[in-house]
C-alpha cells in the first residue's frame, strides 16, 4: 500500500501531465497576452486556459478558492482604474485585468502538479541545478515562516497582547515585534540548512545525478507544441 | 606529521571560539585543548551537559568548522592522516563522501519536498548512478519505518519520522564514518532499540561511528565513552574503565 489517497488525486487529467507542457503554457500564455492589446485575443487565451482546467479535471471549486483573493484584487484594480480614468480608461483597464487573469489562471494550472516535478523538469531542461535548488529551498522556507509566525503570535497573545483591541500605531509596533524574531529565526534556519546541504555533498561534484527521470508521452509532446501554436493562431484570427 | 593508519579522525591540541557577537564581549572558547583520536571501525559516544560543546566538536570532525563556520582556532584536525583545518585544498564537499553528519535538528537537514527525494539528495550530489540511488533509497525507506510515505512532504511527518528521515538521508550516502548529533531525541522506545541495533550493524560493517547521546548507558557496547564539560574532555575510555563515581554525577544526563 503506497499512499492510496495521494495516488488517487494524481491519476489522470492535469496532474498526470508532464510539467514541461504546463511550464510552456505559463510562458507562452503570459508572453502572448503581454504582446497583444486586443481584447478578443486575450479573451480567447483565457478560454483556452479555462478549457484546460475543466478538461484536465481540475476541481474548479478548489481552484477558485486558491485564487479568490487575487480575483478580488483584479476586480478592485479594474474598478479603481475606471473611476479615475473615466470611460476612456475602461478599455485599458479591461485589457490589464484580462492580462492579470491570464497570469493567475496559468499559475492555477501550474499548481495542478508537484513542486518536485517542476524542479526535476527544470534540471532536465538543463537549467543549472544550483538555480533550481535555490527555488526549492526558498519554497521550503515558506511553511516554516508561517509556522513560526503562528507560534510567535500565540506566544505574544499568551503574554497578554490582544491584537484586535490595539490601536493602529500599537498594532504596527506589535507586528514589527513579531517580524523581527521570525526573520531572525528564518535566517538562522537558512544558515543551518545551507551548512547541512554542504555536508550532504551539495556542489561537491562537477554535476549531479537524479534518481527520478521524467519522460514525455505523446500527449505531453503534443500539448507542449499545441499551446504556443494556438495562442499565436488566436492572434491571427482576432488581430488584423 | 602523519597519524597512525588505524586512526580515522584525530584532533590535536584543538581549541575553537565562535566569533564574538556583541561589542567587546569576550567568549570563552567553545572547545579547549581537545585531543581525541577516533579509530577506524570504532564506536564513540560523546556525553556532556547541554552547551558543553558536543555539537561544536562534531562540526570540527566533519570539517564544517572551520570550512563553513569561521572562528578562532588553534591546533589541528586530521582526517585519514591528512590535516584538514588549515588546508584550503580540502573542502567539506570532498569530505562529505567519507563522513556523514546527522544534525541535531532534523528540520535543519531536510531539504526536499518528498521523503524519497530527500533521502536521494546526498547520493545524487555524489553523482551515484540513478538505479543504485533508487535501491538504497528504497532500502532506507523500509529500514527507517517510512514505508508508504515515499511521496509524503516531510513537513507533514511527525518529529520521530523526521528524525528517521534525517538518519536515512545520511545512511543512504554510505560514508565510512558517521556522526550522529543526538539522533534519538525524538524517537520512541521502539525507535531507540532499532537505532542501537542499526549502530551495531554499522560497526560489524566496519564503519566508524560517533554518537552524541545523553542516554549513554544504551551504548554499553561502544568502544569508548567520551565525557565533556565546558568545552574540555574530562575522560575518554572504554565504558568498563570509566570510574562509576564519575558517571553517577547527574550532570551527564
Ligand atoms: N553558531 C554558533 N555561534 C556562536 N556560538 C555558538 C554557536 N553554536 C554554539 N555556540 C555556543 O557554543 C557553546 C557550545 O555549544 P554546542 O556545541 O551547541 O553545545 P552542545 O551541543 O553540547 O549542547 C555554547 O555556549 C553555544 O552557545
Ligand atoms: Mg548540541
Amino acid at each position: 500500500m503506497t499512499g492510496g489517497a495521494s495516488n488517487h488525486v494524481k491519476s489522470g487529467g492535469l496532474r498526470s501531465i508532464d510539467p514541461r507542457p504546463k511550464l510552456m503554457l505559463m510562458v507562452s500564455a503570459s508572453t502572448a497576452c503581454m504582446l497583444t492589446g486586443n481584447i478578443p485575443h486575450i479573451a480567447g487565451i483565457l478560454c483556452v486556459l479555462i478549457l484546460t482546467l475543466v478538461v484536465g479535471g481540475a476541481d474548479m471549486l478548489v481552484v477558485l478558492g486558491r485564487i479568490r483573493a487575487l480575483l478580488l484584487l483584479i476586480a478592485a484594480l479594474f474598478v479603481i482604474q475606471t473611476i479615475f480614468a473615466g470611460m476612456d480608461g475602461l478599455l485599458l483597464a479591461a485589457v490589464l485585468s484580462l492580462r492579470l487573469l491570464v497570469v493567475v489562471l496559468a499559475a492555477a494550472i501550474l499548481l495542478e502538479g508537484e513542486i518536485r516535478d517542476y524542479l526535476l523538469a527544470l534540471v532536465q531542461m538543463k537549467l543549472p541545478y544550483e538555480l533550481a535548488f535555490a527555488v526549492i529551498v526558498g519554497l521550503h522556507f515558506l511553511p516554516i515562516l508561517r509556522d513560526e509566525a503562528v507560534n510567535i503570535y500565540c506566544y505574544m497573545q499568551l503574554r497578554g497582547k490582544d491584537f484586535k483591541k490595539l490601536g493602529i500605531a500599537k498594532k504596527l509596533r506589535a507586528y514589527s515585534g513579531l517580524c523581527l524574531p521570525i526573520l531572525a529565526g528564518a535566517l538562522r534556519r537558512a544558515y543551518e540548512t545551507s551548512i547541512a546541504m554542504d555536508l550532504r555533498g551539495f556542489r561537491a561534484m562537477p554535476g549531479r545525478t537524479s534518481m527520478r527521470r521524467l519522460s514525455m508521452r505523446g500527449t505531453d509532446v503534443i500539448l507542449t507544441i499545441f499551446y504556443p501554436v494556438i495562442f499565436i493562431a488566436l492572434g491571427f484570427i482576432f488581430v488584423r | 606529521m602523519k597519524t597512525d593508519d588505524h586512526i580515522f579522525i584525530e584532533t590535536r591540541n584543538f581549541s575553537f571560539s565562535y566569533p564574538p557577537t556583541g561589542k567587546g564581549t569576550e567568549r570563552r572558547p567553545a572547545l579547549a585543548d581537545i585531543n581525541l583520536a577516533i579509530e577506524i571501525g570504532s564506536i564513540t559516544v560523546l556525553v556532556g551537559p547541554s552547551g558543553c560543546g558536543k555539537t561544536t566538536l562534531c562540526r570540527c570532525l566533519t570539517g564544517a568548522i572551520p570550512k563553513l563556520i569561521k572562528g578562532t582556532l588553534t591546533g589541528e584536525v586530521y582526517i585519514g592522516g591528512r590535516e584538514i583545518a588549515h588546508d584550503d585544498a580540502v573542502t567539506v564537499g570532498a569530505l562529505s563522501a567519507q563522513i556523514g553528519f546527522v544534525t541535531q535538528e532534523p528540520d535543519h537537514q531536510i531539504v526536499m519536498t518528498a521523503v524519497e527525494d530527500d533521502i536521494a539528495f546526498g547520493p545524487e550530489n555524489l553523482m551515484k548512478p540513478p538505479a543504485a540511488i533508487r535501491s538504497s533509497v528504497d532500502a532506507q525507506i523500509s529500514n527507517m519505518g517510512l514505508a508508504g510515505k515515499a511521496e509524503t512532504n516531510p513537513s507533514a511527518l511527525s518529529g520521530g519520522e523526521k528524525q528517521r528521515l534525517a538518519l536515512g538521508g545520511i545512511l543512504a550516502m554510505n560514508p565510512e564514518a558517521m556522526i550522529f548529533d543526538e539522533p534519538m531525541s525524538n524517537l520512541d522506545a521502539d525507535g531507540r532499540t532499532r537505532f542501537t541495533r542499526r549502530i551495531k550493524e554499522l560497526k560489524s560493517g566496519g564503519r566508524t561511528v560517533v554518537i552524541v547521546e545523553h542516554d549513554f548507558e544504551l551504548f554499553d557496547f561502544a568502544d569508548r565513552w567520551v565525557l565533556m564539560k565546558d568545552g574540555r574532555l574530562i575522560c575518554a575510555d572504554a565504558p568498563a574503565n570509566i570510574p562509576r563515581s564519575l558517571l553517577e554525577d547527574e550532570l551527564w544526563r
